[in-house]
């Protein structure tokens, strides 16, 4: 519904800016084109009005665009991290009061991340009110517009009606025979009648379907007659009623607009002007003086009835006569420059038109190519819920309204919890942990989290029914033991960029067999008879072709991913998301290209392989710019006085987002401390960060750290070359 | 009936002289026959008169437009005469006849005729 609303505005605000292109220049054209062309040009302008034909990306287009987003988030609540309030629903009991959660996930939460990119598009719980009020909007817009058009046809009948009335047919065979010789002459197709009303001030072109000539006064002389009915038949031979109503239906649709108002104005003058200059076009000038004069006198009839709408009159008013006269005058031939100027005019114009565009549907994003849908209907049976599930390492995602692998977010929180995160194509939200004793009322705990979002506005209706489908299939399948039992460990797709002279290239490892189907592919052979698949995505499909790029991305399978890889966990199928040359850029400019773009995965990769102090001097930039994502990437291989030196920092700086990021790279010795700390101070979110840790309960079995921060961070890249961390870093990128 | 003017009189003379109906090719040539050679659109507004007027209807054949005559000559005439006997006689049809006479609009021949046929008229009324 909003879509139509923003649509009518923007093909008026298109309009509205071609019509005053075309205002402010007359006085450059005005005397130099010819009438006939400013007459015909401004169909252009009324083209783009009434056709919603436009470039998918255009200036007016995108600047309602952004409106429309800039409005959005004007209104949603709790913005930037929904994920920071969801993280506290983790930890939680289930079976504790929602309402205690709300405000510890409150306190949490509150503490604005100016940094940090808000997906403003589509906080959707919002998007129902607005439909609504688009919906009344458009209504009213709709029907003043129809009620004005009505009005028009109504007042053009009773006029018809009126002359019609009064109106005696001419029977002067002179005089119609006179009148059918100009119109043999001209080779005007169809036949007009002639007729005499006392009543009309001048002479009028009336009717569509049985056309005639009203005179006020058949007592005309001969050349007063012939420039008359000539002014008047040319009117009929060009259509300009047609053009006439063509121009109050852009009125009416724009009726909100004034300058419509204007162009309509303009279009009626020039509409006379230019049928004078056809006329004048063949005529010697002393007969152009004729054609003057036969203006004047037909200024001077009398007359009660006046409607410049009804018809297609010879004198409008004393100024349009003096700019007619004028205009005679001044007639000169039109010469081959003034033509080509013309047209390129005409282009100009048009070219502004489709560059100013209109507003285009969002819907016009494809479907994802991994081709992982699956169409569920609701108990109803009705509407399709359109969603796949994805599940990995405890986490199920759930894939909804077209989202696709590479909107996931990269979570790597919990080990022993489940997840529920709903991915849409520019947000996500996480709904909370459960374990699987709980799984029985999975259901249940799920929809009570949707109610209280729903209830915020944080939730639209339909993602409710998604999310709540979702888990009643996950808890079905778990019930009935037909699904995969959680594996804490089972493969995950992790998405990390690596550089690998002279490329850096993002790539995801072991992606869900499900996705493989979509993406070309290649099998590589390594040494000892291991063999890789390799798939490329649209963007890196090139590659597949070229030597080096193929090099660089086996000796990276060699050197980096292999040696990882181990008997338990084997390197399944690559996914290469995107590579880019960087030649022979040396690593530190690099690194602060990325930085300033904001481009973390790229940046990661080139990070790891900087020398201390660079790295140092990134953690503290990312620090001062409370660009959390990029330090949280930092600081996964700092050491421990680094990170030691930084949370104190976070502490008494009061950054709860850093305090949280370092808390997690901690070791227990130093939690425990902290937690200490924090008790002493009373700083019970703090203290409520730390804890969170408290809940990771390691199996007896587990040895090595390695597994440990595999099951902190969802990767054992242990070294930490680029691997992004519980802010969802990833994603946030990609959105950049 | 509606007042027609001269000019739309002589189209439906045409017309009727073509056995009440004619193409427009025929109206035409018809028309220059009588030295009328008037523009195609004077010859159209016409006959879109007449037919607004209920005199005629058209319907087409293929490309050409036929015209035929709803009222005939004969009704055209008698309504006419109806029309000028209320205005000018007042629906005093002798008023009318003794001028005829004393005018000498009426020959003696003429009158003969018209005497025996008003004879034998009577003679039938008394005889039924």
């Amino acid at each position: 519904m909003s879509y139509f609303l923003k649509l009518i505005l923007s093909l008026s605000l298109s309009g509205t800016l071609l019509v005053l292109i075309l205002l402010l220049s007359r006085p450059v054209y005005r005397n130099r084109l010819s009438k006939h062309w400013q007459y015909y040009i401004w169909l252009v302008v009324i083209v783009r009005l009434l056709l919603p034909i436009t470039p998918e990306t255009s200036l007016v287009g995108s600047l309602i665009q952004r409106v429309g987003q800039i409005h959005l988030s004007g209104m949603t609540v709790i913005q930037p991290n929904e994920h920071n309030s969801s993280n506290s629903d983790t930890i939680a009991d289930f079976s504790a009061d929602s309402a205690e959660e709300k405000i510890d996930s409150g306190d949490i939460g509150s503490t604005a991340e100016p940094n940090t990119p808000t997906d403003n598009s589509l906080y959707k719980s919002t998007d129902n009110s607005h439909n609504v009020a688009a919906a009344l909007f458009l209504i009213a817009w709709l029907i003043v517009g129809m009620l004005l058009f009505m009005r028009k046809v109504t007042v053009y009948q009773s006029f018809v009606k009126y002359v019609n009335a009064g109106s005696k047919p001419i029977d002067d065979i002179s005089l119609l025979e006179n009148f059918g010789q100009i119109i043999a002459q001209n080779r005007i197709r169809g036949s007009i009648d002639l007729y005499t009303n006392s009543l009309i001030s001048s002479p009028l072109l009336i009717g569509f379907i049985h056309p005639r000539i009203i005179l006020p006064d058949a007592d005309l002389s001969g050349s007063d007659f012939y420039y008359t009915m000539l002014h008047e038949l040319i009117h009929y031979k060009r259509r300009d009623m047609f053009y006439k109503w063509l121009v109050q239906l852009t009125i009416c649709l724009h009726w909100f607009n004034p300058a419509v108002y204007l162009m309509g104005r303009e279009i009626n003058r020039l509409c006379e002007l230019s049928c004078d200059e056809r006329v004048i076009k063949t005529l010697s000038e002393e007969d152009r003086k004729a054609y003057g004069d036969t203006l004047l006198n037909a200024a001077d009839t009398g007359g009660s009835y006046r409607d410049a709408l009804a018809s297609v009159t010879l004198n409008e008013n004393k100024e349009l006569l003096k700019g007619r006269l004028e205009a005679i005058m001044n007639y000169r031939k039109m010469t081959k420059s003034i033509r080509t100027a013309a047209i390129l005019f005409t282009g100009i114009l048009i070219g502004a038109a489709t560059v100013l565009g209109a507003y285009a549907s969002p819907a016009g994003r494809t479907a994802s190519d991994a081709g992982i849908y699956k169409n569920v209907s609701d108990s109803d049976g009705n509407q399709a819920l359109d969603y796949s599930i994805q599940h990995e390492n405890g986490i199920y995602y759930v894939l909804a309204h077209g989202a696709t692998e590479a909107d996931k977010p990269i979570s790597g929180v919990t080990s022993l919890y489940n997840m529920l995160i709903l991915v849409r194509k520019d947000s996500y939200a996480t709904f909370g942990a459960w374990d699987d004793y709980d799984m029985q009322s999975l259901v249940r705990h799920i929809s009570e989290q949707c109610r209280t979002r729903l209830a915020n506005g944080q939730l639209t209706q339909e993602d409710m029914d998604i999310v709540i489908a979702a888990a009643t299939e996950i808890q079905q399948t778990y019930l009935s033991g037909s699904g995969n039992v959680p594996d804490r460990r089972t493969y995950a797709y992790r998405q990390t960029a690596s550089y690998q002279s002279p490329y850096i290239i993002l790539y995801g490892y072991n992606l869900p067999s499900s996705a493989r189907g979509s993406y070309k592919n290649m099998t590589v052979a390594l040494a000892d008879g291991l063999n890789i698949q390799i798939y490329f995505s649209e963007e890196t499909e090139k590659f597949m072709s070229d030597d080096k790029a193929m090099s660089a991305i086996t000796s990276m399978i060699r050197h980096r991913l292999l040696p990882k890889s181990s008997s338990s966990r084997p390197l399944e199928a690559l996914f290469i998301v995107s590579m880019e040359d960087v030649g022979d850029t040396d690593l530190s400019s690099l690194a602060e290209k990325y930085y300033k773009e904001e481009r973390l995965n790229y940046f990661c990769a080139v990070f790891v392989e900087l020398d201390s102090a660079a790295q140092q001097k990134y953690l503290a930039l990312a620090y001062d710019d409370q660009n959390i994502s990029f330090f949280a990437s930092c600081i996964d291989d700092s050491s421990t006085d680094t990170v030691d030196h930084y949370i104190l920092k976070a502490y008494e700086d009061d950054r709860v987002d850093f305090f949280a990021v370092l808390s997690g790279v901690l070791d227990e010795e130093s939690r425990q401390q902290w937690l200490e700390r924090c008790d002493q101070d009373g700083r019970t979110a703090y203290r409520y960060i730390l804890s969170e840790d408290d809940t990771e309960d390691y199996d007896a079995e587990d040895n090595g750290a390695e597994d440990d921060f595999y099951d902190k961070y969802g990767t054992d890249d242990y070294d930490a070359s680029s691997t992004t961390n519980i802010l969802d870093l990833n994603r946030i990128t990609y959105l950049l | 009936m509606q007042q027609i003017s001269d000019y739309e009189l002589e189209l439906m003379k045409v017309i009727w002289n073509n056995d009440g109906s004619a193409l427009y090719a025929e109206i035409v040539s018809a028309l220059s026959v009588k030295g009328m050679n008037w523009t195609k659109n004077t010859i159209i507004t016409l006959l879109s008169r007449l037919i607004d007027k209920g005199l005629l209807k058209t319907n087409k054949i293929g490309h050409r437009n036929r015209y035929t005559a709803i009222i005939s000559a004969d009704e055209y005439q008698t309504s006419q005469t109806e029309h000028f006997l209320h205005k000018v006689y007042e629906g005093n049809a002798k008023g009318l006849v003794s001028t005829l006479i004393q005018k000498d609009l009426l020959s003696a021949a003429d009158y003969e005729d018209l005497m025996e046929h008003w004879q034998n008229l009577q003679r039938k009324s008394s005889a039924e």
